[in-house]
């Protein structure tokens, strides 16, 4: 959100110009969307690798309780 | 007070070492580009001397993300040649992670770079030197990214990727040599030759502000990846399983 906030804020000055300001707003655009979905992707990413840790997780434990069961 | 760097190689200890400073690095990251961009806005000329008018602001974004895509592509060698002599886990972790932002960067540097082109020579497109061999360099990050995945197999794949991004260092000294051309003659072009030397000093104040607030991002994001891919590679170890996050 935070990076979202500091892009806005450029895409503001941007739009504050006069001539050019659309190609300028396109570039700081570009760049803002980019660098913005990196770290998103990253946040997304490392849910989906703790879900898939806490699932082999539990997995275990059920194979290692199923195992003490019949050896009992 | 000394410290043991060697420590920091484990994956266990940089894991944690990662997560403590991201939060340093974002927080650098937004501010020295939020005032950069303030400052290249608001404390700047509208056009400059030699005819150009108020489109050369987007060299604020441009020059920043041109100057971090060479130097992450150099990054990402150095920790691919640390892995090929030392067979280091961490290292190849280190380049796959810095291979992805590098490559982001160097879009975001043609992009903006096209945009330029359009407001100053009246085309996105130039197959000139300076141009083809930055695009050259995107190609060199995507066959690393692509090669990575190609290969089950990691150690052979970190191996096999490090080779080639050690092949495509002989990039960077071509297009540094294209910009920086030493007889403007020999490679006469539409892009304009380095002019850092007679920069107006708010501008160049400018300029570095962003660059530094675009390191800090690098470094946030791929301090942020490196660590999605210990939590991969090393998922079925014992300190995985006993983290916080993942009870």
């Amino acid at each position: 959100m935070l990076v979202l906030s500091v892009n806005v804020v450029a895409i503001v000055f941007a739009s504050l110009l006069g001539n050019y300001a659309d190609y300028i707003l396109g570039a700081m655009f570009i760049a803002a969307l980019l660098m913005l979905f990196e770290p998103i992707q990253l946040m997304l990413k490392r849910r989906a690798v703790l879900h898939d840790i806490k699932r082999l997780k539990r997995l275990q434990q059920r194979e290692t309780s199923e195992r003490k069961k019949s050896d009992q | 007070m000394k410290i043991n760097w060697f420590k920091y190689a484990a994956p266990l200890n940089f894991y944690s070492l990662a997560g403590k400073v991201i939060p340093f690095f974002w927080v650098a990251a937004i501010a020295l580009t939020a005032f950069g961009l303030y400052w290249g806005f608001f404390k700047t000329p509208d056009s400059l001397e030699n005819g150009m008018k108020e489109y050369y602001r987007i060299i604020f974004v441009h020059l920043g993300s041109v100057w971090m895509a060479m130097w992450l592509y150099i990054m990402m060698v150095f920790w691919a040649l640390v892995g090929l002599v030392f067979n280091t886990k961490l290292s190849y972790m280190m380049a796959s992670a810095t291979s992805i932002t590098g490559a982001l960067l160097t879009v975001v540097a043609l992009a903006t770079g096209a945009i330029w082109g359009k407001t100053s020579w009246g085309t996105w497109w130039d197959w000139d030197p300076k141009l083809t061999t930055f695009l050259i360099l995107l190609f060199i990050y995507i066959g690393y990214i692509a090669l990575q995945s190609a290969i089950d197999d990691t150690r052979r794949s970190d191996k096999a990727s490090a080779v080639l991004a050690l092949v495509g260092l002989a990039l960077v000294p071509v297009i540094y040599s294209a910009v920086n051309c030493p007889d403007p003659t020999q490679c006469s072009s539409l892009h304009q030759e380095s002019s850092m030397k007679n920069i107006e000093p708010n501008i160049m104040r400018g300029i570095i502000f962003t660059t530094l607030g675009f390191w800090m991002y690098s470094f946030a994001a791929i301090l942020m990846r490196v660590r999605n891919i210990i939590l991969q590679r090393e998922r079925n170890t014992t300190w995985v399983s006993k983290l916080k996050e993942v009870n």
